[in-house]
């Protein structure tokens, strides 16, 4: 039997849904975290053994669709015919819910509405009449608190009663012209009435929602005009200080600590074995694994904190702070929710772009959604952070805010390109309150993240070293390479073109390019490469608690100056993301020149922002230029003239639409 | 009078949406937003307003609050 | 010893590769990404609302 979960953006459909099954999909205090449906099996304590499906919906306000993800929500209820309906609706604020309510009443399927975030009422000392209320709609209706999976029992009991039985809805639209816009807006403005009705009956409310509370204090500060973004650069600061440079490092030594006893030990046991085969093993495999893995607790405090933000309603205001800058270059705040998304990992910030209706700009959105740093960068700014900068933190928080920085920029471009003229645009987002984060909640996400992680590192992670590892053992015609000829290596006969163009950059060396290259195929190959083409297992040093074991040691091992591993750091951030993630591109900009466009943009921005990193910090701190200055400088003039020529082209393109205006005006 | 000259704290009736974009228009009324329902100016931050509809606080900028008309 | 070390080899990374086709066969875009399996959905009919799966282009009726 399939339960669909239907009810308004944000009322907690999510996290009713992991309190069903078990679960633990990502849920957010804001609303359009959701934008796909998914189902799963409820569990089978609460079922009673019976095979109950329960499938989680976009949240819709109503059942004509505005958005794509609520078209999802109105085309499955509709069409698919579940079983039964759980309405979720969010207990404070009643009179908005219904509305969307009555409308799924009217399909005549079994329906239970779950009164939600009942908790949150208490509090306010709002009371609802559930027994009332049922009456009033022709339909059970159980109290529930998702966060606390409270009232899910009675509610799977309740469902399992009404399925099967037919449903009546207490306000019928009646046979309206549905074509006739007056008409139906006319017979909308009676369901209102109808609902206006049964919130009089049935609540009685001591604060209202209109009056000043604690809330708008936080708020002023919070979203205040300038304070707002130093107050996130803290907060993102403080997320990457904690996680970087304190509690994740002191979790990641002892970890370490245990991936050196084990490589040791594995070392120890196939000591007869060929000098290849050890290595492949020890060096390639297990090194270059558990060079990544060593970075695991920082991810999974990052993670927990970002989980906390999301969880108290904290992002929703950093959107309303963004807007007025999105604003500007063409986006709007919707961009944010799949940017913050984009911080977890790329792909499901591409696909959350699906929520912004004006297709520029969805597809601006998503082509610069990548430029956030996502999960699988993290052990890359980790460690070159660790390795060449004594204070790691401010280092995350600068990649941070340097993507933001560059999508505003990249925005603007793409703005200038297609020349479109910024157009009025409205923005209008649901404040959610503010309320405790759940600890349970941060706790979950977190170990989700963790063990995404350690799959991603057990398979492709591990393959790509294992590939990296046999590629610098052998030549090209098969035989091993003796040691201190690793430059005639296939590895390095393959990345040293590369690494010729990344001279005026700073790292011409073929092991690093060799790293950025299997970067493509996903970040954290960046870590794991360069522990297999350098030899170092331990980035985390047991002794001196420090990130990077002998920070001076890695950075000499990889021969590069700080200014150089910041331009390195950076140009694996700023490039084109994992392939996987152009393919999440792909599917939300469904054209092949702005998937194209995009990746040249990116492709663009990472060189670029190398080289000036590069140059003008070589420049600072010897006072002359760096290697290959001439080259890249044609590079990135070129690279300039040719955006410059872009524009000029998009110019000419807004001047037509203004003059075609003119004319289809008169 | 459109929503964007009201004053901090006081509720008004809206009197209607001043907009083609038809879609916009729909949606606002699924919040409740429509002709003959209150609004209420909560607060402003950053450049927008804060403003409760029904039992709903959203965040709006300015020109959509242009484009909201009012009276007291 | 070269051969039990060479079918441990074998044996690590042949089921690291079995994972990623067995993923990438159920429609996991990107493995190890915690919301790389949430698109389950496939190009079923011409109302749903698959968009995820690259090269799949069923994207939901949109309201234009």
């Amino acid at each position: 039997m399939r339960i669909a979960l239907a009810g308004n953006p944000n009322s907690g459909k999510t996290t009713l849904y992991n309190a069903l099954t078990g679960k633990n999909e990502h849920a957010g205090n804001w609303a359009g975290v959701t934008v796909d449906k998914r189902e799963a099996l409820i569990k089978k304590n609460l079922s009673s053994d019976k095979e109950l499906l329960a499938v989680d919906l976009p949240g819709a306000y109503s059942m004509s669709p505005f958005t794509s993800e609520e078209s999802i929500t109105s085309s499955y209820v509709k069409q698919e015919k579940p079983d039964a309906i759980i309405n979720i609706v969010d207990a404070t604020n009643l009179s908005r819910s219904l509305f969307f309510t009555t409308q799924l009443l009217e399909l005549g399927v079994p329906m239970v509405v779950a009164l939600n975030k009942a908790d949150i009422n208490d509090k306010k000392e709002t009371k609802i009449d559930t027994a009332k209320l049922a009456e009033e709609l022709g339909c059970p209706v159980v109290e529930t608190s998702a966060i606390s999976a409270k009232g899910m029992d009675v509610l799977v009991a309740k469902v399992a009663e009404v399925v099967g039985k037919e449903q009546f809805a207490p306000f019928v639209q009646g046979n309206i012209d549905l074509h006739s816009k007056e008409a139906v807006n006319t017979a909308d403005r009676k369901r209102f009435d109808f609902v206006n009705g049964i919130v009089s009956k049935v609540e009685t409310r001591k604060v209202l929602t209109s009056e000043k509370n604690k809330q708008d204090k936080l708020d002023a500060v919070l979203a205040h005009k300038w304070l707002g973004i130093p107050i996130f650069a803290v907060v993102m600061w403080a997320v990457f200080s904690i996680s970087q440079a304190h509690l994740g490092p002191m979790i990641a030594d002892v970890l370490v600590g245990w991936i050196e006893g084990f490589a040791e030990m594995v070392a120890g046991s196939v000591e007869d074995a060929s000098p290849f085969m050890q290595s492949l093993l020890v060096d390639g495999i297990i090194g270059g694994v558990g060079a990544v893995v060593g970075f695991l607790p920082l991810v999974m405090v990052m993670y927990f904190l970002i989980a906390l933000l999301e969880d108290c309603g904290y992002m929703a205001r950093v959107a309303v702070v963004m807007d007025r800058f999105f604003k500007k270059v063409g986006l709007s705040g919707k961009s944010i929710i799949p940017m913050v998304i984009g911080t977890g990992c790329a792909i499901p910030g591409v696909m959350a772009s699906r929520t912004i209706r004006n297709e520029r700009e969805r597809r601006t959105t998503a082509m610069l959604t990548p430029f956030m740093p996502c999960g699988a960068k993290l052990p890359v700014i980790a460690l070159f952070a660790g390795a060449f900068f004594s204070d790691a933190s401010w280092v995350g928080t600068l990649m941070y805010f340097a993507g933001i920085l560059f999508i505003i920029l990249g925005a603007l471009l793409t703005l200038k390109i297609t020349g479109t003229k910024v157009r009025k645009s409205f923005f209008i987002m649901e404040l959610p309150e503010y309320k405790m984060p759940s600890l349970k909640v941060a706790f979950l996400s977190m170990m989700d993240r963790a063990k995404a992680f350690i799959i991603k590192a057990g398979t492709i992670i591990l393959v790509c070293n294992a590939v990296v590892q046999i590629m610098q053992s052998f030549d090209w015609s098969f035989q091993l390479v003796e040691e201190g000829m690793e430059s005639t290596s296939i590895l390095a006969s393959i990345a040293s073109p590369f690494a010729l163009l990344f001279i005026p950059l700073g790292f011409g060396i073929w092991q690093l390019a060799a790293a950025a290259i299997t970067g493509f195929i996903a970040k954290e190959n960046v870590v794991g490469t360069l522990a297999v083409v350098f030899s170092i297992t331990n980035f985390i040093d047991v002794e001196e608690l420090e990130l990077v074991a002998g920070a001076t040691e890695v950075a000499g091992i990889m021969g590069m100056t700080s200014v150089a591993a910041l331009a390195y750091l950076m140009f694996n951030l700023f490039t084109p993301p994992c392939f996987a993630a152009i393919g999440a591109m792909n599917s939300e900009m469904q054209s092949k020149k702005w998937l194209w466009g995009g990746i040249a943009l990116q492709f663009g921005t990472g060189y670029a922002v190398a080289f000036l990193v590069y140059q003008i910090g070589t420049l600072m701190t010897t006072g002359t230029v760096g290697d290959g200055f001439i080259g890249g400088l044609i590079a990135v003039v070129a690279m300039v003239a040719i955006v410059i020529g872009l524009i000029a082209k998009g110019e000419a393109k807004a001047d037509e639409y203004a003059l075609n205006g003119k004319v289809a005006a008169k | 009078m459109t929503l964007a000259n009201g004053t901090i704290g006081t509720t008004y009736t809206i009197t209607g949406i001043q907009t083609d974009d038809e879609e916009l228009n729909d949606f606002l009324f699924t919040l409740g937003c429509y002709s003959g329902e209150k609004i209420t100016i909560v607060s402003m931050v950053s450049e927008s307003y804060v403003v409760s509809i029904r039992d709903g606080r959203y965040n709006i900028d300015v020109n959509l609050a242009d484009a909201i008309a009012v009276e007291a | 010893m070269d051969f039990i070390v060479g079918l441990i080899i074998v044996l690590v990374v042949g089921s690291a590769i079995g994972y990623i086709v067995k993923a990438k066969r159920n429609g996991v875009k990107c493995i190890g990404c915690s919301a790389g399996s949430t698109c389950s959905g496939h190009c079923s009919s011409e109302e749903s609302s698959c968009s995820c799966g690259s090269g799949c282009h069923c994207h939901d009726n949109e309201t234009k």
